[in-house]
């Protein structure tokens, strides 16, 4: 797993405070550099409403 | 190193534009059987599993299930093999992905790291948006969306699972006063949050916490399908049955948010940390079934839960009594660091400004984003707004509500997408984990039978079982090291019989 511990603020014994100082989000790497129209959050609301199905019956599980 | 920890998730499938009923189970099949991460094992050995085995000591005669469910089409599964049905599967980095009880289950290896547990959690995302890619590009009819949840918002739920190594000496009444009462509270932190309510019990209730909490009728039980338990004993350990329980926990929600899902773990890690090292935790409840369904239909965070002792009146008040005690064990180092310092902040937060956590808590994301919405002055109902709950879960990207909060910057990962691309073929590491998945790797064509703890190989027309009853250390190490060294099936069957 590529995952390098070393380098990720986990790896410090610190108080809250602190890790939470030093925390920032987390962009993924492959976020788009051109965003698209739909990445405008209101536009992408409106167009689940628009496109998505309603929840359908499904089997219980487990 | 955090305490052995894995999820299984059942996939929803949201279906639409099919002639009659919708066959579950073979779509279930396709979905799975669409699955092209190579090399993979298709199969699995069933011989050691018995999922009627009770904590309790007994055997179930046999286990509820939901008489809705045996009648739901089978026009075409029905045609299928048991093994196509099923369609039992091995993944590259050590996942089982199958079909189980008509939905189809993505479960990660045991992971000794929060961040591999999250990375193999997402990499299931993956999998599962592919399959239904393919599936949709070449089915007949219908068309299937794939969705990470736990309730088809029509009274039926389905589940995700976390399973913890625990030492077989913790007292099992002791293991239940301690859980049952944390597993009602924690989903303040580890909700994935639901719009309206289902169960057997449904009220008035705009928006929830928890996907589940609806769907609990038992405080104990074994029963997983039906007459749902908040703590389940099934006693399947995959591993040491002596030294071993694996704690089958049932009452969680299935996260999108990647800090969810890391808490989820580490907060029930070092819950069973504590225990094991004979702290008293359980705080008894007068009526837990109501209890974790009134904490989920509060987001206000106001509802009592019942606690027989003061002063712990709400969820925030009883898990920071869990809290405390945890604290009062430190100094933690790494992720049990890491755990303890957001569960604090989260806490605090959640007393002071709730929505302040909707950075990082699928709940409070939820909640804030449709208030947003509501006081917009865009024109929503309960049905936009069941159709944006369904969205958040939804596993394609491009659809997800929840995919659009993280590429907006709202939500915070803890993984970038190269670590869940690479965890899509490499298991975690550190545990048999590693050893299956490089059987699999090195020997693959071999390989007769797999399993959690067992492998068995096919050598010279003779079968040879290697067993793993433990998860990890030096023997486990070894193991490894003779896999990887091994340069035939031969050398490896010469070296493992030594091992044995």
């Amino acid at each position: 797993m590529a995952v390098n511990l070393g380098t990720h603020p986990w790896n410090r014994s610190v108080d809250s405070a602190t890790v939470m100082e030093t925390e920032t989000p987390v962009k993924p790497k492959q976020t788009p550099t051109k965003p698209k129209e739909d990445d405008d959050l209101d536009e992408r609301v409106k167009r689940i409403i628009r496109e998505i199905p309603g929840p359908t019956p499904q089997p219980g599980g487990e | 190193m955090v305490r052995p920890v894995g999820i299984e998730t059942e996939y929803g499938m949201n279906c639409q534009g099919f002639s009659g009923d919708v066959d579950f189970g073979f779509e279930a099949s396709t979905i799975v059987r669409a699955a092209d991460w190579e090399p993979s094992f298709r199969g699995w050995d069933y011989s050691n599993e018995d999922a009627r085995l009770d904590m309790r000591g007994d055997r179930a005669k046999a286990l509820a299930r939901d008489p809705n469910d045996l009648r739901d089409s089978r026009a075409n599964s029905s045609q299928l093999s048991d093994e196509k049905l099923i369609a039992d599967t091995v993944l590259p980095n050590g996942a089982r992905f199958y079909n189980d009880h008509n939905h189809p289950e993505y479960c990660t290896d045991i992971c000794t790291s929060l961040l591999e547990l999250v990375a193999q959690d997402k990499a299931g995302e993956l999998l599962l948006f592919a399959c239904q890619k393919s599936r949709n590009e070449s089915a007949d009819e219908g068309e299937v969306l794939i969705v990470k949840n736990n309730t088809d918002y029509h009274g039926r739920s389905y589940g995700t699972h976390e399973n913890y190594l625990v030492s077989r000496s913790v007292d099992f009444k002791e293991l239940v006063s301690a859980m049952v009462p944390f597993f009602v509270v924690r989903q303040i932190i580890t909700g994935a949050g639901k719009v309206g309510s289902e169960g057997s019990k449904p009220g008035d209730v705009d928006f929830q916490i928890s996907q589940r909490a609806d769907f609990f009728e038992e405080v104990v039980g074994i029963n997983t399908t039906a007459r749902r338990p908040i703590f389940n004993t099934r006693d399947e350990p995959h591993a040491d049955r002596l030294k071993y329980r694996r704690l089958h926990v049932i009452s969680g929600d299935a996260n999108r948010s990647e800090y969810a899902t890391a808490l989820k773990a580490g907060m029930a890690g070092l819950v069973l940390d504590a225990m094991e090292a004979g702290e008293h935790l359980g705080v008894e409840l007068e009526d837990p079934v109501a209890a974790i369904r009134a904490v989920s239909r509060d987001p206000d965070l106001r509802a009592q839960v019942g606690a027989k002792r003061k002063p712990y009146w709400t969820a925030l008040d009883l898990l920071e009594h869990y809290l405390e005690v945890i604290e009062n064990r430190g100094p933690y180092e790494g992720e049990r660091a890491w755990t303890v310092s957001q569960w604090r902040d989260l806490l605090d937060r959640l007393r002071s400004d709730p929505e302040s956590t909707a950075d990082r808590l699928d709940w409070t994301a939820k909640r804030r984003l449709y208030r947003e919405i509501q006081d917009g002055g865009q024109p929503v109902d309960i049905s936009d707004l069941k159709r944006l709950d369904l969205a958040y879960h939804l596993v394609d990207p491009e659809l997800s509500l929840y995919q659009s909060l993280v590429d907006s910057g709202r939500i915070r990962r803890l993984v970038d997408d190269e670590a869940v691309q690479t965890a899509k073929t490499t298991s975690p590491s550190g545990t048999r984990a590693a050893v299956r998945a490089a059987i699999l790797r090195r020997f693959g064509p071999s390989i007769k039978d797999m399993e959690w703890d067992s492998v068995t190989l096919l050598v010279n027309g003779r079968d040879l079982r290697l067993r793993m009853s433990e998860i990890e250390g030096p023997e486990i190490r070894r193991l490894e090291e003779i896999v990887s060294n091994s340069r035939s099936i031969e050398d490896l069957a010469k070296e493992v019989v030594k091992w044995q």
